[in-house]
């Protein structure tokens, strides 16, 4: 059995992994590339790749696609250089590896099939690793993703199956030898040690495969030095004694150096604000802001500016913020939106806004009398005529790096590249 | 298969696909950076995004623009004018809309209204005109204009009651400058008087947002000024 898993099943098993995971590392560096020209693309995230995305099912992917933990070198390069291609580069490798092992048959010398099976830990533990980073810092799983991670599995297991084989072969073999029959030793014979020096050899062949196409890749990114501050400037910015907007910390950590200002609006139950808000606490910016939020919630009922409700309860959520800022609690309230925004916004949708009322007094009591003030109507509409007299595009979010407006192109995938061109001080955390 | 046949299978499945895989996004690069270039699109365009404006509300209509316009424009409002606001010959000969017609352009406004109401040859506020002025100025909502009509009611010359609703809106106008310190309220504000001469208000009007809904009548009524934010833009 065992000569039966070493010969065939577990260089199947690495072939195949190694596939897999080649086909899904491909698919996602496409969809990553096509990006590349600042527009919204569907994307092809699917446990089959390369097929077309069905509806909402790419939400995963495209959390993951911007977030911190898809590219390396995000500062140097516009987007970074995606870590799905260094895995088309070794997952190459590891192709034609398993066939050689595959093809070979026994003529695979023992340290190959040691050496496939210590190298394919690599993929292995680095999905391991951005498993975790999806669960526990994203919140969701992006199919390509998944398949890239079983491919990992599957390579590993091929590898592992393949030195337990060795094992176990070589013991059979060695009893076979000491057997009388000379016929069975002749018929099982032993595997070639084979020569230490070429794992250097399999490791730098490796390690050029996988850097390979990232570095080809990096030298052909698009520019994007000109788009990139081109949208604009606040024609009537906030001042120091402005009482529009609410100064928040954003973070609980506080970093110790000067702070950036920056103008942050949002409405509190939009996924794409929420997403921004991450990105910026992920890449370690939000703690180097001095960050003034202005509230546009995208709800008919307060906001004139939409002809219906996009996002409903949205406007009861920003007076809930209003009110809860001099308590020091509005930076608490918007955490506490995002966090539960499909609640909320299922809530205002069904239920309306009384029930919606009823959830926000619970999680924060003594805010409702306040929030149905004129007063706190005022200061709402105060936030949205600032958006009028800047003659701002009706949507959020919109970050501002002082009066500089940040294009939406640039705060998702291009986010790490943009700010440091744009406020080379504002330095992104390092992973 | 001899000893060299698998090795070269491996390295040239592994180099192809590699290769391939790189001119594949080289090429998908390479389409993106056309895209950009250009600014063609792939896929559908996106629906394009509207620009923050005030509010334009249903009865917003050509004539009530109209008359807003020659108002806000052509009375010096927004300009270096000491003077500002319109009187009623303005109006008359712009709008060519009877009295009538020209009342019934503010009839959608009777919620988002108050009449502020003065006594007998007087132009000074009372406090329940104070008041109703705040709260009229405090709901905004999405409106760039404040409109001021001020009237003298039928007792008195043509010539005095001008005069006399001329100071009625300018009283509201120093209110609400004194009151908020806008350094723009000038840009907001739209001043028009029409004496006793153009666009009476007949008695139906006492069930609007009357200050004084106890001393309202047909004369009454035209001892007043209109106040309103206005919907609509220009």
């Amino acid at each position: 059995m065992w000569n039966r898993i070493g010969r065939w099943i577990a260089p199947g098993l690495m072939t195949l992994g190694a596939l897999g995971g080649l086909a899904f590392a491909w698919s996602s560096t496409l969809d990553y590339s096509r990006h590349l020209d600042r527009q919204v693309h569907d994307l092809r995230c699917g446990f089959v790749p390369g097929l077309a995305a069905a509806p909402g099912a790419d939400e995963g992917c495209r959390a993951a696609i911007y977030s911190p933990y898809a590219a390396l070198f995000r500062d140097r390069v516009w987007g970074g250089v995606p870590v799905s291609l260094f895995a088309v580069g070794a997952f190459s490798f590891f192709v034609g590896f398993a066939l050689y092992l595959l093809l070979s048959g026994r003529n695979a010398s023992k340290q190959a099939v040691r050496t496939g099976g210590l190298l394919a830990v690599g993929p292995f533990v680095v999905s391991l690793v951005m498993a975790y980073l999806s669960a526990t810092r994203l919140g969701t799983f992006c199919k390509t993703c998944m398949g890239i991670y079983f491919s990992s599995t599957l390579l590993f297991l091929g590898g592992l199956l393949g030195i337990l084989a060795l094992r176990r072969e070589t013991t059979f073999i060695d009893l076979a030898a000491a057997d009388a029959s000379g016929a069975r030793a002749r018929d099982e014979a032993p595997r070639a040690e084979g020569q230490a020096a070429l794992v250097l050899g399999w490791l730098a062949l490796l390690g050029a495969t996988a850097v390979g196409p990232a570095f080809a890749y990096a030298r052909n990114v698009p520019n994007h030095d000109e788009k990139i501050g081109s949208c604009g400037t606040l024609a009537k910015p906030l001042t120091e004694k402005s009482e529009i907007g609410m100064k928040l910390a954003l973070t609980r950590v506080t970093g110790s150096g000067p702070r950036t200002p920056v103008t942050l609006m949002v409405d509190p139950l939009c996924p794409s604000c929420r997403a921004l808000h991450r990105r910026l606490d992920a890449e370690g910016f939000l703690e180097q802001m001095d960050t003034t939020v202005l509230l546009f919630p995208l709800d008919s009922s307060c906001n004139w500016m939409v002809d219906r409700d996009v996002h409903p309860g949205a406007c009861l959520l920003a007076k809930a913020m209003i009110c809860a800022h001099p308590k020091g609690q509005a930076g608490q309230v918007l955490e506490w939106s995002y966090d539960q925004q499909e609640h909320l916004l299922t809530t205002a949708k069904t239920q309306g806004g009384k029930s919606l009322e009823g959830y926000i007094e619970g999680s924060f009591p003594g805010l409702s009398a306040c929030m149905k003030e004129k007063a706190t109507g005022k200061k709402l509409e105060e936030m949205l005529r600032f958006a009028v007299e800047n003659r701002l595009p009706v949507s959020t979010p919109q970050l501002f790096l002082g009066e500089l407006r940040m294009c939406d192109e640039d705060t998702d995938m291009g986010l790490v590249y943009s700010i440091r061109k744009l406020v080379p001080q504002l330095k992104a955390r390092s992973f | 298969m001899a000893k060299s046949g698998p090795i070269i299978v491996a390295f040239v499945a592994g180099a192809g696909l590699v290769s391939g895989a790189t001119l594949s996004v080289r090429g998908e690069m390479r389409a993106a950076k056309e895209r950009l270039a250009t600014g063609a699109t792939e896929e559908k365009p996106a629906s394009k995004i509207a620009t923050a404006d005030d509010a334009e509300l249903g009865y917003c209509t050509p004539e009530f623009k109209q008359v807003l316009a020659r108002v806000i424009h052509a009375c010096g409002l927004g300009g270096t004018d000491g003077r500002r606001g319109c009187q009623p010959g303005d109006i008359k000969t712009l709008a060519a809309i009877s009295d009538d017609e020209f009342n019934k352009l503010f009839t959608p406004l009777k919620e988002r209204a108050a009449v502020v109401m003065f006594n007998d040859g007087a132009d000074a506020l009372d406090d329940a005109a104070k008041k109703a002025l705040n709260e009229r100025w405090d709901d905004r909502k999405g409106a760039r204009y404040f409109f001021v009509v001020a009237r003298a009611s039928k007792s008195g010359t043509v010539d005095m009651n001008r005069k006399l609703s001329q100071r009625r809106a300018n009283s509201v106008m120093f209110h609400l400058a004194d009151q908020y310190k806008d350094p723009e309220i000038d840009k907001k504000v739209g001043l028009l008087w029409l004496g006793n001469e153009f666009a009476q208000l007949d008695k139906e009007y006492c069930a609007w947002n009357v200050t004084h809904p106890e001393r309202c009548d047909a004369e009454g009524i035209n001892r007043s000024a209109f106040v309103s934010w206005v919907d609509c833009r220009l």
